[in-house]
């Protein structure tokens, strides 16, 4: 059997699930950001109001260089600001991806387990295989697969028990009467029923 | 049904460590790394804005010394208030997430916790009520999938039994039953016990 590999487009399996925690972290994120850049942006506007008080109390510079320096100063600051909110967003953008693979090993294991309870749900009993590697919830999916054995093994035996009951009875003779014979038609289709349910 | 209602415990907060604390730690990491990166910038900016401003007292000539020195202390005290805020709001940020991310990866621990409770007992051949979901609980449509599984494996359980009893009834009607049947049977009476008591 080919081994399940993972897929960009099915990362986002349950987008409430994972989008709440990616959503909350890049809205901190963000928040950090706004806060301390705030505070980055203060500081840098005192540091030049400073060095235009001082600027204008030089008397050898000509009113037009002192007014390339605050310029010049100026420019410096809003790129600073403008390539540190560029880093901000590109990092939070990495980082949103990144939890988005993260919370896909957590969404990953309860879809799988979704589908195999619908298959309980519809009658069968599936194999359940093991989860790939990196996937949570390894020992909740352990508790669920050990559940999916006992549930198949007991099948098994009582398709074999009903099986058994019925070939004794059509040995000696009593299949087919009255009531005995009524009630050994269910249980074969029982029987039937947990052949197919494990098969 | 439980007399008093299942309440959230301290103790019990941390079901599945694995899957908590790696989503915790993600987020605790993530604030504190973007805390402690623009902090730092903080920091920077604060100390270039305090030495221009002391270079600017410094060589102002006309100012009096004593007023020149407690001012340049002033900036200090503002710069050294300045990162303590920073450190206190960060360790408080840092500690404040790792205590909700706790208990936002609770709600999705404590369902399949539940669930692996029930899938234990089905296990064990037990089928106890079904319990709904406690108040902020996730993974209701995951828990709405187990219900519906549960419900019918339940349900199949039950008709295991009824249809066991007509044969055991009708079997024991019989006046004359060959050993083998009578070896079959018995087989089957232990398995509608069984089954029985799975039930209760």
């Amino acid at each position: 059997m080919s081994e399940h590999r993972r897929h960009w487009r099915h990362y986002l399996i349950d987008k409430r699930l994972q989008l709440r925690y990616v959503g909350l972290v890049a809205l901190l994120s963000l928040a950090l950001c706004g806060l301390l850049g705030w505070l980055i942006w203060q500081q840098q506007n005192e540091a030049s109001a400073a060095v235009r008080q001082s600027l204008a109390s030089i008397d050898y510079l000509t009113p037009e260089d002192k007014a390339l320096v605050v310029g010049h100063m100026q420019s410096a600051d809003l790129n600073f600001v403008l390539v540190m909110a560029g880093v901000c967003f590109g990092l939070i953008a990495v980082l949103s991806l990144f939890l988005v693979v993260l919370t896909h090993k957590a969404a990953g294991p309860l879809y799988k387990i979704g589908q195999y309870l619908d298959d309980i749900a519809a009658g069968r009993l599936p194999v359940v295989h093991d989860l790939r590697r990196g996937d949570e919830f390894k020992r909740f999916f352990e508790k669920f697969k050990r559940m999916t054995e006992s549930l198949r093994g007991r099948a098994e035996a009582e398709a074999r028990a009903f099986g058994a009951f019925a070939a004794a009875c059509g040995e000696a003779g009593l299949a087919g009467a009255g009531e005995l014979g009524h009630a050994l038609e269910e249980l074969d289709e029982l029987k039937r029923e947990k052949e197919a349910a494990v098969a | 049904m439980h007399k008093h209602p299942y309440k959230r415990s301290w103790r019990n907060l941390v079901l599945d460590p694995t899957y908590q604390l790696v989503f915790t730690l993600v987020l605790v990491g993530t604030c504190a790394a973007f805390m402690f990166g623009l902090g730092w910038v903080v920091v920077k900016q604060v100390d270039s804005a305090t030495e221009t401003a002391k270079a600017n007292i410094n060589g102002e000539r006309t100012l009096d010394p004593e007023v020149a020195r407690q001012a340049i202390a002033k900036l200090e005290g503002r710069q050294r208030l300045l990162v303590w805020i920073l450190v206190g709001v960060g360790a408080a940020i840092t500690g404040g997430l790792f205590v909700y991310g706790i208990k936002m990866t609770h709600h999705v621990a404590g369902p399949l916790y539940k669930v692996s409770l029930y899938c234990d007992k089905i296990t064990h051949g037990k089928f106890d009520k079904v319990h709904n979901l406690r108040r902020g609980d996730q993974l209701h449509s995951f828990y709405d999938h187990f219900r519906h599984a549960y419900d019918a494996l339940k349900a199949r359980e039950q008709r295991d039994v009824e249809c066991l009893k007509e044969v055991v009834s009708a079997a024991e009607a019989m006046a004359e039953k060959p050993p083998d049947v009578v070896a079959r049977l018995d087989e089957l009476k232990a398995l509608l016990k069984t089954k029985e008591a799975s039930l209760v």
